[in-house]
């Protein structure tokens, strides 16, 4: 289960702020969850109080905005959302697209005090 | 005093809010960040902005770079445990290393058992026993980059744990990401687990000479590859048989170094 090398990971990544910033402690975090990020919602919530633990962010609300799979089509230009797990362009059928949003966990911000 | 927290904010107002860790709920579109506003005084605040994978990546991006100005190619294997990865590297050694200097690193949670298949084909075997993890990281290849210094080496082989989600998510460096899914698997698996398939520009589906025996349906499986990654090369093989399909690998693999 590497939701718990990624807890660690956004813990090694949240430390340089507490000292930084002076956090006594976490309140909340919002963070982003791309449909193709292969993370798992309530695994990362386990793994992230674990991970937490004994530090400013224990007990620290994890809040997810889960972020669909964009595509940008080489053929056309247009940005579309196809239907997961599909990769075509929306507007013109074409297959040879990139993805422009989607594929990433990301740390947005945090509330703190 | 606050009756929620016991705090002394907001004795000046007749109204007051603070955030005890419930959720609120807003009226927001569904990949929109919405701007939390601290109703107590004593919470800010502070942007971050970064990809938990940051640190893995750029580990991974630095085995990148080592690779490619020694002039190694690489591939990532993944696949569900079971699939067939071993067998077919033990082909692939026998088949290749003569010709073409090669080492694997080969990864599972404990035992060192597929190294020791693989050894003694003349390929540098170096296995990692991830113990906890369920993947391979781009440390544990950062790691091992040392007994890579060979300057005769032309390929590097990298045998993922036997995992088809968490070994997608992490970056190692490779060149190329090879999915592996064998005939005795669900035709869906890509759609199943799309973020490897996705990601793999190359499909091998193994076990081949088990086809007369199953009603497995190849052409709905290579539908759903092309589904989740519409330009993919898929190679059907029998590694047992080593069949048209495996020579068309093991030249697939010779073509890398070219």
């Amino acid at each position: 289960m590497h939701e718990m090398s990624l807890a660690v990971a956004m813990m090694d990544q949240l430390q340089p702020y507490f000292e930084s910033e002076s956090v006594q402690q976490v309140v909340q975090i919002d963070v982003e969850l791309g449909a193709l990020s292969c993370v798992e919602k309530d695994a990362f919530d386990w793994a992230f109080a674990a991970a937490a633990e004994g530090t400013p962010a224990a007990g620290a609300e994890l809040r997810y905005a889960e972020v669909p799979v964009s595509v940008q089509c080489v053929e056309c230009g247009l940005i579309s959302q196809p239907p997961f797990p599909a990769m075509v362009c929306m507007g013109c059928h074409a297959t040879d697209v990139t993805i422009t949003a989607g594929k990433d966990f990301k740390i947005r911000s945090m509330e703190v005090r | 005093m606050c009756k929620d927290c016991g705090c002394e904010e907001g004795n000046a107002a007749a109204f007051h809010h603070h955030h005890h860790g419930h959720a609120h709920t807003h009226d927001h579109d569904h990949d929109h960040i919405h701007e939390h506003h601290s109703h107590a005084s004593d919470t800010r605040r502070i942007e971050i902005e970064t990809r938990v994978m940051a640190d893995n990546d750029a580990i991974a991006a630095h085995n990148r770079s080592w690779l490619q100005a020694h002039n190694i190619a690489s591939v990532n294997l993944i696949s569900a445990p079971g699939s067939g990865k071993t067998m077919l590297l033990e082909a692939t050694l026998d088949a290749l290393s003569a010709e073409v200097p090669l080492a694997v690193v080969t990864g599972d949670q404990q035992t060192d058992n597929d190294a020791r298949r693989l050894q003694g084909r003349g390929a540098n075997v170096i296995p990692v026993e991830t113990q906890s993890s369920c993947h391979l990281s781009a440390q544990h290849i950062a790691d091992r980059l040392p007994q890579l210094h060979d300057h005769k080496l032309r390929l590097l082989i990298i045998e993922n744990v036997g995992n088809l989600v968490c070994p997608a998510a992490f970056d190692l460096g490779e060149d190329t990401k090879i999915a592996l899914v064998s005939v005795t698997e669900g035709e869906d698996k890509p759609i199943k687990y799309p973020g490897l398939f996705h990601d793999a520009p190359v499909t091998i589906v193994t076990k081949a000479d088990l086809l007369p025996h199953l009603d497995f349906d190849l052409e709905q499986l290579k539908t759903n590859i092309r589904t989740v990654r519409p330009d993919a090369r898929i190679i059907v093989l029998s590694a047992k048989d080593q069949d048209s399909g495996f020579a068309e690998w093991v030249n697939y693999l010779k073509g890398l170094t070219g």
